[in-house]
């Protein structure tokens, strides 16, 4: 047996003054902890060497290490790495890469020498200032979160995900903090997830983001303005709430968008993403479409309760439903396919609709009007996958086969709804995406 | 002779089961595969996720009768096996008489669509 020690990985960056809370352990000392486990974590602060509030990650307000065990091993956590109370939440003593926070007692003779702990950083980008509460992992309420290992050589490939819970769950894992992707793989990529809380990502939708320019977005807001601020009926502060998060969700594409992150090199900025992961899902056979603006939007059914009574009289005053087929949602996908690689070197990865049911004892299908894909649901899924097979054909696109995963396994017992996965199916899609990341 | 319209078994896990849209109105004659009402299944309670799992379901009449009463409305929860609408064999049978079985339905999923309950706000 051999006693190893641990240290902080070095974490520089030119100009700032890297400072750290107390760390969080994960795990009570004495436990088993396998190669490449997030045993602990703390929060990180970056002071402006030149004064100031200025720093990269500004915007994004919590910034966080995640350790990474560098062996297998016994934990011997010191507790004086623990400060306890807000000490463990604040940047309160500079990052030295000398420290030793604990031990790992491993079944093998070796020499001891100090291993670094492996860096997994995350932040989350608020929806607001004010949204910046609790503790632990990403605490708050991000509308974008990101991931990466800290250790890379190079500048890491981005994979942004606009895809909805069925991406977010295996991305993000039971923690919402990315412990299960690190812990699953070595991977270098930059992961980005966009948070989608309150609109479909559905094709449409994203190209409309993705072209949308500032007088577009400008014409929306007035419109908002006017309807909710000036309109007949009087707004609440849930009114407010909601129109701020759907403008938020218009404004910018995050397709476009780049990002900095801390590397083994210091501050570096990344690349626009070089694969994008959306979900088949988000293309229902409705949508809403603005009566003189034209511009489409789903909002998710579940949070129309949280909307006040201008916005809802807004949403009956100001939108049409428009029906959609397997038709125009391929043309949708083909026309956000051709608007973002004209611009972007990615490739899509789609998660496919699961497909089939066992609560449904259909014997006949002459009760529904034809086409049957714009009643039925799993017509529509069977044909909305197929209908990506076809454009596989054409564009970069790999697909994430949810159908043949979930048939595989058990669709009631790990995909009860068709789309929130077991942690069995999950840890499954992980690593399909894994493969996948170029 | 009376027959229910019983919510189908649609899962072994605990769900909310709401009624989203009926069909007929008291009084229709019903054919074979009429559309009867729709429901949706949320799985909240068993799935911690960021939304919740809700999927949508349409009730399909296997047999020929009338419809004499809905027993909830659109937006009201109602529990699996519950009775949600009274049926006949014939317009006249009397309102009072024992419910003889449920009436054979299938089930079918469906895609979500603006007439339905959860909808109406917009």
């Amino acid at each position: 047996m051999s006693v190893q020690p641990l240290r902080l990985a070095p974490l520089h960056i030119p100009g700032y003054a890297v400072k750290k809370s107390g760390i969080v352990w994960l795990y009570p000392d004495g436990a088993w902890c396998a190669e490449n486990q997030i045993i602990a974590f703390c929060n990180i602060n970056l002071e402006n060497l030149a004064g100031g509030k200025d720093n990269p990650f500004a915007k994004e307000t919590v910034l966080q290490a995640a350790l990474a065990a560098p062996a297998a091993g016994r934990l011997r956590a010191d507790p004086e790495t623990s400060f306890g109370g807000y000490l463990d939440f604040l940047g309160v003593q500079a990052w030295n890469a000398d420290a030793i926070i604990g031990f790992l007692e491993t079944d093998e003779d070796a020499t001891p020498v100090p291993l670094p702990m492996r860096n997994c950083m995350l932040t989350g980008k608020l929806l607001t200032g004010l949204a910046n509460f609790g503790t632990g992992l990403l605490p708050g309420w991000h509308t974008e979160t990101r991931a990466w290992r800290q250790d890379s050589p190079c500048l890491p490939k981005t994979l942004l995900s606009l895809a909805m819970c069925d991406a977010r769950g295996p991305l993000r894992g039971d923690q919402e903090a990315f412990i299960e992707l690190f812990e699953a793989s070595q991977t270098q990529c930059h992961i980005v997830v966009a948070s989608n809380d309150l609109l479909v990502p559905n094709a449409i939708y994203l190209r409309e983001q993705f072209e949308r320019d500032k007088s577009a977005f400008n014409l929306i807001a007035h419109d908002i303005e006017q309807a909710i601020f000036n309109g007949p009926v009087k707004p609440t502060p849930q009114d407010h709430f909601f129109v701020g998060l759907l403008l938020d969700s218009l404004r910018t594409s995050p397709i476009r968008e780049t990002h900095d992150i801390i590397t083994g090199a210091g501050l570096q900025k990344t690349s626009l993403p070089a694969a994008i992961i959306l979900s088949a899902n988000a293309e229902q056979m409705h949508i809403l479409r603005h009566k003189t603006l034209a511009y489409h939007l789903q909002i998710y059914h579940f949070q129309f309760a949280a909307a006040g009574p201008a916005t809802k009289a807004w949403l009956l005053a100001s939108f049409e439903h428009v029906a959609r087929t397997i038709a125009s949602i391929k043309n949708d996908y083909e026309n956000l396919f051709n608007a973002v690689l004209g611009e972007v070197d990615a490739k899509f990865m789609i998660l496919n609709r699961m497909s089939s049911s066992g609560r449904e004892d259909l014997a006949f299908y002459a009760p529904f009007d034809t086409p049957l894909a714009q009643t039925l649901a799993h017509i529509a899924a069977k044909e909305i996958n197929l209908m990506l097979h076809e454009l596989t054909a054409t564009y970069p696109i790999d697909i994430i086969d949810i159908d043949s995963i979930a048939a595989e396994i058990g669709g009631a017992q790990h995909l009860p709804d068709g789309v929130h996965q077991s942690g069995e199916m999950q840890s499954r899609i992980r690593a399909k995406i894994i493969r996948l990341i170029p | 002779m009376l027959y229910s319209l019983a919510i189908p078994k649609l899962t072994d896990h605990p769900a909310a089961i709401r009624l989203e849209s009926r069909y007929p109105q008291p009084g229709a004659q019903l054919p074979i595969g009429a559309k009867l009402a729709d429901i949706s299944m949320d799985l909240s309670s068993i799935v911690a996720q960021n939304c919740p799992p809700i999927s949508f379901h349409r009730i399909v009449l296997r047999e020929k009768f009338f419809l004499r009463a809905w027993l909830f409305e659109p937006g009201q929860l109602c529990p699996q096996g519950a009775c949600i609408a009274i049926l006949s064999d014939t317009e006249d049978e009397p309102a009072d008489a024992a419910i003889a079985r449920p009436a054979r339905i299938m089930t079918a999923g469906i895609t979500y669509h603006p007439g339905m309950w959860m909808g109406q706000a917009v």
